[in-house]
């Protein structure tokens, strides 16, 4: 199955230590019984995210790479581009958008950038994107709060 | 040494063996009912051959010349260097004392001018890598068949071939073809015939391309052979327009996919007396040993190669002997499992597009622009049943793209051109009448009322139990899809949400709209309906 073929490969060039994406998306596991589901923590850089770090769910389709992943949120974020379930929608991995050779660890790039850099322009939580348009200072408050509360440990080193 | 006359072309050599690592079986064909298989120590040179050949033939062997492939042979050339295959066929001919065809062949190939052969010493000739051998293991011995100019494929037109200084590791892999094959050049320097036809050919013979050529270079062409029903390596035949003779010198080694098209501006010299025809005629076969007549047997795939620099499958980064590569500038490179499951997928979603040169084809999996698979015969790769669903695909899309409409009655879908503002669509094939906008049988009415009336009408109408039983499954299935579906708000067609968010694009007419409103795309639903 070229599925698990691939996703060994991608997952051992994203344990490994020259990874570019080694300190931004960290502990990555995979259960034993099944390479299409992934765990992995993201660490933000920019505020009001980088205090504190975001648990993702990827999981693969059985005809990946030929079709795309889906990344979800399994902690709460304050963000306009991601529901209250943890649903985002990343243009990368758009059903239309998708190219077979496209990598995850692209995805994750830009994963992270939309985290770091969001896009009021295309929201899924049209009142975070006001908030964030219209009142900068509070939005960042606000998240800021909401990411104390809720979102995990950033790891230490 | 052994030599027998067959009458039959060669035909039936196919199944002798040699005993002798060192041996091999060659068919020297002059004509159709001339042709002598020659068994022969590989180390000879073309001379000895000749030689051999003359004294079975009776005719000097200073008259005798072989053509391999559109090229003749140097007579100082050793038979294992010369790229043969088990029983290839070397054609052969004589040179009158006057001349060949009592003119002058030298006149009729045109000058190359200043593109001349560059002497080049054997050092100077690259090796051919050791990884470049691997392919032999997985596919069979490479065997020719009689008639017609055989060039055994694993080397035909590579750069090893190439006495010439710009030779050199940097010949693009993407293109079968050696880029500096030599050409015939200087030919026409010994016309006057009063030298004697055998320095008339050492002249041509050294000028043109001598086949020095290691064994096991791996194979440059593939088709998809209907007889074996697998990818094959290819062999290169070409024969004279007009007559046929598979005798035929080139002018020089073809270089790119044009020249060896119906199209070549390739020219050379036909070797028949009578014949004047100066266009050769190339055709790429099986290089199995395949009896009886060939034509349309196999198709060719010239986006296949074999892995000689050992480059990566862009989707499983496996390494593998035999790779598709896209015509984008950077060469991606498929496996061709990969591209049988990347085509598989993308048929199933219908993900092909329509190119205006190409037809109904897979784009590059790294998204290059304006790189696709140019030729629709690799999709027989897909398998059997995908092909079939491929080509009825790819004609239902040249349809609609071009303002057509498929009949929607149940196992017909018949392409229409309807008149533009007719709602009444009348299919040709199995004449049912449908209705352009809702796609269900033509009636009077707007297309929702004479929805909601079938519906009512069902449980009133009095008619026979078989015919009741029929209409029910119909009206179950036709529900089923009314159940589960929702038509594009840009062309009706009826749509599955099979999972993802509630921003759908039309698979047919690339609209984008919202599942829950069934409108357009809009912010209203980007904000409240992306997840419903």
């Amino acid at each position: 199955m070229a599925a698990t073929r691939r996703l060994q490969k991608e997952l051992s060039d994203l344990k490994s230590p020259n990874c570019a994406l080694r300190k931004l998306f960290r502990d990555i596991t995979v259960d034993e019984s099944n390479i299409l589901l992934w765990h992995g923590l993201i660490v933000p850089e920019n505020p009001p995210y980088n205090k504190g770090a975001f648990k993702i769910e990827i999981s693969f389709p059985a005809e990946y790479p030929f079709k795309p992943p889906k990344v979800v949120f399994k902690t709460k974020i304050y963000h306009p581009n991601v529901d209250e379930k943890g649903q985002v929608c990343l243009p990368i991995i758009n059903a239309e958008n998708w190219k077979p050779a496209t990598k995850t660890d692209q995805v994750v790039s830009s994963l992270i950038a939309l985290i770091n850099d969001p896009e009021p322009e295309h929201p899924l939580r049209a009142d975070l994107a006001e908030e964030y348009t219209k009142d900068r200072k509070k939005y960042m408050k606000n998240a800021e709060e909401h990411t104390k509360k809720f979102s995990e440990k950033r790891p230490a080193d | 040494m052994a030599a027998s006359l067959s009458n039959t072309a060669g035909l039936a050599v196919a199944s002798l063996s040699n005993h002798d690592r060192n041996e091999i079986s060659i068919v020297i064909r002059f004509s159709k009912n001339q042709s002598y298989i020659i068994d022969i120590d590989a180390n000879n040179t073309i001379k000895d051959l000749k030689e051999h050949v003359a004294r079975e033939s009776n005719i000097s062997s200073r008259q005798i010349s072989f053509v391999l492939g559109g090229l003749l042979l140097n007579d100082n050339s050793v038979l294992k260097d010369c790229d043969l295959g088990v029983c290839t066929t070397i054609h052969a001919f004589c040179w009158c004392d006057d001349g060949l065809n009592s003119g002058d062949v030298a006149l009729k190939i045109p000058l190359p001018g200043a593109q001349g052969v560059q002497p080049v010493t054997e050092s100077q000739i690259p090796e051919a890598r050791e990884s470049d051998v691997d392919v032999g293991e997985s596919f069979p011995v490479h065997q020719s068949v009689a008639g017609g100019s055989d060039i055994d494929i694993r080397e035909p037109l590579s750069r090893g071939h190439c006495s010439s200084a710009t030779v050199g590791s940097d010949v693009d892999i993407r293109e079968p073809f050696g880029r500096a094959r030599c050409t015939a050049a200087a030919i026409g320097s010994d016309v006057d015939g009063a030298a004697g036809t055998h320095a008339r050919e050492k002249t041509l013979g050294d000028k043109m391309c001598s086949r020095t050529v290691r064994q096991n270079e791996c194979h440059r062409f593939f088709v998809f052979c209907k007889l074996c029903d697998c990818i094959r390596p290819a062999k290169l035949r070409l024969s004279c327009t007009e007559c046929g003779n598979g005798a035929f010198i080139l002018e020089r080694g073809p270089s790119n996919w044009e020249d060896i098209s119906s199209n070549t501006t390739l020219k050379g010299v036909c070797t028949t007396p009578s014949c004047d025809c100066n266009t050769p005629k190339f055709y790429l076969r099986c290089s199995q040993s395949h009896e009886g007549e060939l034509e349309g047997t196999s198709v060719v795939l010239k986006h296949v190669q074999s892995n000689h620099r050992r480059i990566a499958c862009i989707i499983c980064e496996d390494v593998v002997s035999h790779i598709l590569i896209f015509p984008c500038s950077l060469g991606h490179v498929i496996c061709l499992e990969c591209f049988r499951q990347y085509g598989s997928t993308c048929l199933s979603e219908r993900r092909f597009v329509e190119h205006p040169l190409h037809g109904y084809t897979l784009p590059c999996p790294a998204g290059c622009v304006d790189s696709h698979i140019e030729e629709s015969h690799h999709f027989i790769l897909l398998g059997p049943e995908k092909y079939e669903h491929y080509k009825m695909f790819g004609a239902e899309e040249y349809v609609l793209q071009n303002g057509g409409v498929l009949c929607p009655a149940p196992g017909c879908g018949m392409g229409l051109f309807p008149e533009e503002n007719e709602r009444l669509i009348k299919c040709q094939e199995c004449k049912y009448e449908s209705c352009r906008n809702c796609r269900r049988a033509y009636h009077t009415g707007s297309c929702e009322d004479y929805f909601d009336s079938i519906h009512l009408n069902l449980s009133d109408l009095a008619i026979d139990d078989e015919r009741a039983q029929r209409s029910c499954w119909e009206t179950q299935s036709l529900s089923l899809i009314e159940e589960t579906t929702k038509p594009c708000p840009g062309c009706q067609t009826k749509t599955e949400r099979s999972g993802g968010c509630m921003h759908m694009v039309c698979s047919r007419c690339y609209q984008e709209w919202c599942w829950v409103c069934v409108k357009s795309w809009n912010r209203e639903c980007q904000a409240s309906h992306w997840f419903g």
